[in-house]
């Protein structure tokens, strides 16, 4: 007979050794989810910490939109506006209802921006009629003549708005404009005898119905 | 009192007994290939396989089986020197003993066996024949090219000088028969089988299928092996049903005391 009592002992070791890497495979998927629930513990305050970034940054976000639907200029023109939109300016009451929403959307854009100072909007137009002068692009001056318009420097609006015409000529907001701020100087003539040449160039509804309205004295 | 352990680790003592042959397929199919090469006109018949395979008992049941049919003789184990050796040829051939303080001499003996060519057909079965040299090897073909003596040789094959005793006796046109290791269903059967023979029915049931995986793991299939492994693990479990029954199973064998056992025998290690 053997030796049992030793034999056991020499199979619990060799059980234990048999056993080994599988302690060894499972200690090793305990550290790595130790590790990864910490690592994730760490990483949760942060992604939170990002989401409410995110939430203050949204009116940013809104304003890049801003600028990729209207250009640079928009986003100027509302940091411009930002002085005008106290002012009870209606910019266009000769226009009809359904010409007024996006007024009233654009002025939405204009309360974003409503910390701007008035020094550096001042600053800014100057930039762009700069830009103007080096690009001539009609986005720059329609924008500083509606804006001039709203400001109430119309001979301003009306310089701008003659930049505009000498560059594209079939830009009908830029032929309105110029009737309205020359109409806003004093000189409803000249503003009548503009828009009958351009109503007669592209029989435009609007340009008609301003010209009304400027006949009424109604502007 | 007798554990009833003890008669199924007897069932497993290693030894050529032809009561305890257990057939399965493959030594079937090797013991009717044996019976039909001997019908064959081949002078030597090659039996190969790795010790363990069942060699022994295939030529003992052999003879048993055509004792009364033909001339058949079995050399068990092999002579200690040359001169023994023909000593036992002389007596199968000529059914006396040689008279003392004679030699026999070889070629007289080859010309004898020529004689009796067409007049009998003697079969001799040499058992652990990779104990003969290859100068009595190269005597025994010469015997047997008289074509009344036929040999049947047994080898053992392992992994050197086998071998090349194998390319060696291949170099003749023999027969070779070839035993391989049993296959884990085989082993099964074998081991079931023996314990039936015995009556040892419960103990038998008590050897799971994933227990006979393990056994067949450890003696890779050899049948001395098997017998190896099982006469410990039933001397493991008399222990423990003499001296501690909470320690055993008795309806299923513990793979805990199949694991001791092959560490006893040095299949596994701490």
């Amino acid at each position: 007979m053997y030796d049992i009592k030793a034999l056991e002992e020499e199979w619990i070791k060799y059980h234990r050794k048999k056993r080994r890497p599988w302690y060894i495979v499972l200690g090793v998927l305990a550290l790595l989810s130790v590790v990864s629930f910490l690592v994730l513990k760490t990483d949760l305050p942060e992604s939170f910490t990002n989401t409410q970034k995110t939430k203050s940054d949204e009116p940013v976000a809104v304003i890049k939109r801003d600028i990729l639907i209207d250009g640079a200029l928009n986003t100027l023109e509302t940091k411009e506006a930002s002085a005008v939109i106290d002012a009870p300016i209606d910019p266009a009451p000769l226009l009809d209802r359904e010409e007024r929403a996006p007024v009233k959307t654009k002025r939405k854009k204009r309360i974003h921006i409503e910390v701007i100072d008035a020094k550096k909007s001042t600053t800014s137009l100057r930039e762009i009629a700069k830009r103007f002068r080096l690009g001539h692009d009609t986005d720059d001056s329609l924008f500083l003549a509606k804006t001039y318009y709203r400001q109430g420097k119309y001979k301003k609006a009306a310089y701008w708005a003659l930049q505009t015409n000498k560059v594209n000529e079939n830009i009908e907001e830029s032929w309105l404009i110029f009737a309205k701020a020359k109409v806003k100087s004093g000189q409803r003539n000249e503003a009548i005898r503009i828009l009958n040449t351009y109503i007669k160039r592209t029989r435009s509804v609007e340009a008609k119905v301003l010209l009304k309205k400027i006949k009424r004295g109604s502007l | 009192m007798k554990s009833r352990y003890e008669s199924a680790k007897n069932v497993f003592i290693d030894s050529v007994d032809l009561d305890d042959y257990i057939e399965l397929d493959s030594s079937l199919s090797a013991y009717q290939q044996l019976e039909h090469s001997i019908d064959k006109p081949l002078k030597m018949i090659l039996l190969f396989g790795r010790p363990g395979t069942g060699k022994s008992i295939l030529l003992n049941r052999l003879q048993e089986k055509l004792k009364h049919k033909r001339e058949i003789h079995y050399f068990d184990t092999p002579a200690i020197n040359e001169k023994e050796f023909f000593r036992k040829i002389f007596k199968v051939l000529t059914q006396k003993p040689l008279p003392q303080n004679t030699e026999v001499n070889f070629s007289a003996l080859v010309n004898y066996c020529k004689e009796l060519r067409g007049k009998r057909e003697i079969i001799i079965m040499l058992d652990e024949a990779q104990m003969y040299g290859p100068e009595m090897m190269e005597k025994i073909r010469l015997l047997s090219d008289s074509r009344a003596v036929k040999f049947i040789v047994s080898l053992h094959k392992t992994d050197d000088e086998d071998l090349v005793a194998k390319e060696h006796f291949q170099s003749r046109i023999w027969e070779v028969v070839e035993l391989q290791n049993a296959t884990p269903k085989e082993q099964s059967t074998y081991i079931h089988k023996k314990l039936l023979k015995k009556n040892l029915f419960e103990i038998a049931n008590s050897i799971k299928e994933k227990n006979m995986q393990m056994i067949h793991k450890f003696t890779k299939g050899n049948y001395r092996e098997c017998n190896k492994m099982m006469f410990t693990i039933f001397e493991i479990c008399e222990y423990y049903d003499k001296n501690e029954p909470s320690k055993i199973n008795y309806d299923q064998l513990p793979k805990r005391i199949i694991e001791m056992a092959a560490l006893k025998l040095g299949y596994i290690h701490v």
